[in-house]
């Protein structure tokens, strides 16, 4: 392990990985600040992955996840329009603080709990290893597959409001996944005749036309834009008290410990990802903190505290199911894993075996993130902000050009943008009529290595694999995994629901308030 | 026996046949079902290591699949089902403009690949970027042109010159003839 730990430090530290990484952090920062969130540039990441060297790849793309979540607070504070989903309980009173003078307070108190909890995230990340290395040791194919199908299930279970939906997705990405040759099979299936269907389905396309597409026709169809003299206003406040806002984060290290581990937790869960985290985080410190059932909803430094804390270690939290059982938390961790097989690193149990040194890697480049970006935000707090005011309709053109030449750049044929039209339209519905779009994603990624252990258990070991104890233990473990993840998410509504209910909001996850526009003018 | 407000509340709405709700999802069961009866029809022709895959799939999405055309017949859909790793559309009130903008973009999107089909990425992407910026952004000439430029600038320097793209030739210069010229370029050379 501590072998393993240098060698990570001696590959990453190197000029390659950190210039990748250096000239990464603007474009995460400006990506996930633009309306629409930074999930569209990630194809372009992704994109250029390929040309590179593992940890010059890990350094660009598991940095560009950290940093682009760390952008989430600034909007949720300063105009009170939720980044992504896991910033909306930092509205609740962050806004709140913002309206009352007190931006500079909340961003630099946000920030410093964000900090702390990505570097708590990373530490609980590398603390597991030794444990589910050896853990892992106990394994073969049988195990290594059922784990695979059972992630692609369990994702297919928590992600969506319907178990049908969740379930349906999984096996159509399934069947998506096993088009074309396989070398274990040693044939082509479902070509349909088509040429280019006989390498398969690459996964930049998917994720174009799945995941970007949707999210920039949203943009341009809500046509969100913000009150440009309401901004200029709150920008003047978000520049001062930073550094208070600090130290009151540091007088509450024991608030930002517990929300953080809440974070690590959760995050830890598969397919739940930071959104119930924050939540439950900002729920706690309701329930535990002095005072504060009478204080939070009116701007209390706590409730920004709390849910930034757990926000950001999620991020090492997440990692460990991803990582270690290939059961990714969020979309963007099923590109995480989709990137890796890009590079020809399978993820799931053999990652700590085989690839332990490129797991530590990604440990030191989530703490990295939050080291290097958060004193980058803090300063340039105001005119990263205007770029979450660009309109869409100047930012639409500019994000779709790039996105198409990164899908185009999978096979450079005509055919990938056709392949990109097919799961745009797909993947617009699925967002429209909350269709689950990640098992479609997560399925196409595991596949390949689904098939893999299958036929290896199948040819050794035939029917009595199925009652292995190790099997068996699997089985147990991810029923669990998901009943909890299942009450973790409905307690997570619930919480929502009633925390905003108690204090007036409106923003309240799964209601239709929350599919209305956030407090702008158009 | 006391009942509270919410229990009242309908759970679920019963909605037209000729919603994209279910248009779209009569789509999506189809896709499915293409693809069931494809590897069914494919299984016979297959060694021992290919089946079991295609097989456990069909197992494992036979009975959602029924169940969602189940609901499909009932029209019953969830209220507000908690996708909570999705945000949904953010639809606002002014429903026309925003059918209008749906249907701006689409159409945009498609004019964008035909045009890549037909005359290629340098020449197509740079000129719908600031035609869109011009039609849709009412941006300042200024703008479009920066931006276009600096599209182009990205094709030639970095898909070009550093990458070497090998670009498939574009419908239009099939047509006339011509090679494409950008497979060509001299500073390709060069460098």
């Amino acid at each position: 392990m501590l072998e393993a730990m240098v060698d990570a430090a001696q590959q990453l530290f190197t000029p390659g990985p950190m210039i990748a990484f250096a000239l990464m952090i603007p474009i995460a920062l400006i990506a996930g600040l633009m309306p629409g969130g930074g999930l569209p540039f990630i194809v372009v990441v992704l994109s250029f992955t390929t040309q590179l060297e593992p940890y010059t790849a890990i350094a660009l793309i598991i940095g560009y996840m950290a940093a682009n979540d760390l952008t989430e607070p600034i909007p949720s504070i300063l105009l009170g329009i939720p980044g992504a989903r896991s910033s909306q309980a930092t509205i609740l009173d962050g806004y709140p603080m913002a309206k009352k003078g007190q931006a500079g307070i909340a961003i630099g108190a946000s920030y410093t709990a964000s900090l702390l909890g990505g570097v708590i995230g990373a530490i609980a990340l590398l603390a597991v290893l030794p444990f589910a290395r050896e853990l892992l040791k106990l394994f073969g194919a049988p195990e290594f597959f059922l784990l695979s199908l059972l992630g692609i299930a369990s994702v297919g279970i928590i992600s969506a409001g319907a178990l049908s939906k969740g379930l349906l997705t999984a096996a159509l990405g399934l069947f998506i996944g096993m088009i074309g040759f396989n070398d274990v099979v040693g044939t082509t299936r479902a070509t349909f005749g088509l040429d280019y269907l006989w390498d398969g389905i690459n996964i930049i396309p998917v994720v174009v036309g799945l995941f970007a597409f949707p999210e920039i026709a949203d943009l341009v169809i809500s046509n969100t834009a913000v009150a440009k003299d309401r901004m200029e206003d709150m920008l003047k406040e978000g520049r001062r008290d930073t550094i208070r806002g600090m130290q009151e984060a540091l007088n509450h290290k024991l608030l930002i410990l517990k929300s953080s581990l809440i974070g690590v937790f959760i995050g830890a869960m598969p397919g739940l990802g930071p959104t119930p985290a924050h939540w439950i985080a900002y729920a706690q410190a309701r329930q535990t903190e002095p005072g504060a059932k009478e204080t939070f909803g009116t701007g209390d430094i706590r409730g920004v505290i709390a849910p930034e804390s757990a926000n950001n270690s999620t991020d090492g939290g997440v990692l460990i199911p991803t990582l270690l059982f290939a059961i990714p938390g969020s979309a963007p961790m099923a590109i995480v894993l989709g990137a890796l097989i890009l590079l020809g690193i399978q993820p799931g149990p053999q990652m700590v075996q085989d690839h332990l040194d490129l797991t530590i890697a990604m440990v030191y480049i989530i703490a990295l993130a939050n080291i290097v970006v958060v004193p980058i935000v803090l300063l340039f707090a105001a005119p990263l902000t205007r770029v979450s005011v660009v309109p869409p309709q100047l930012l639409a053109p500019v994000v779709l050009g790039i996105t198409s030449v990164s899908a185009f750049m999978a096979n450079v044929t005509i055919e990938d943008l056709a392949l990109v039209s097919v799961f745009a339209v797909l993947g617009m519905f699925m967002k429209a009529y909350a269709w689950p779009r990640p098992p479609i994603l997560i399925a196409i990624v595991l596949t390949g290595q689904l098939e893999k252990w299958m036929s290896i258990a199948i040819q050794t070991r035939g029917l009595s694999m199925l009652w292995q104890p190790a099997f068996v233990t699997i089985v147990i473990f991810v029923a669990f995994a998901v009943f909890m993840s299942l009450r973790v998410q409905s307690g997570t509504e619930r919480v929502a629901s009633k925390t905003e209910e108690e204090l007036g909001s409106q923003t309240i996850i799964g209601s239709s308030a929350a599919r209305s526009k956030p407090p702008t003018a158009s | 026996m006391s009942t509270e407000p919410e229990e009242l509340a309908p759970t679920h709405r019963v909605i037209s046949w000729r919603s994209p709700e279910i248009l779209g999802e009569v789509i999506l069961l189809s896709v499915v079902l293409i693809f069931a009866i494809t590897y069914l029809l494919e299984l016979p022709g297959l060694k021992p290591a290919g089946r079991y895959l295609p097989i456990i799939t069909l197992i494992f999405a036979a009975p959602f699949w029924l169940i969602r055309v189940r609901s499909l017949f009932d029209r019953k859909k969830a209220l507000q089902a908690g996708a909570i790793m999705d945000l949904g559309f953010r639809f606002g009130g002014d429903s026309v403009a925003e059918k209008r903008r749906a249907v701006r973009f689409i159409a945009s999107v498609a004019a964008l690949f035909l045009g890549v089909w037909v005359f290629g990425f340098h020449l197509a992407l740079p000129i719908w970027v600031m035609t869109y910026l011009f039609l849709f952004a009412k941006a300042k000439p200024i703008v479009i042109l920066i931006i276009g430029i600096a599209f182009e600038g990205l094709l030639l320097g970095v898909h070009d010159f550093i990458i070497d793209v090998p670009w498939p030739e574009p419908l239009f210069w099939r047509l006339i003839g011509v090679e494409y010229l950008f497979n060509n370029w001299p500073i390709n050379d060069t460098f």
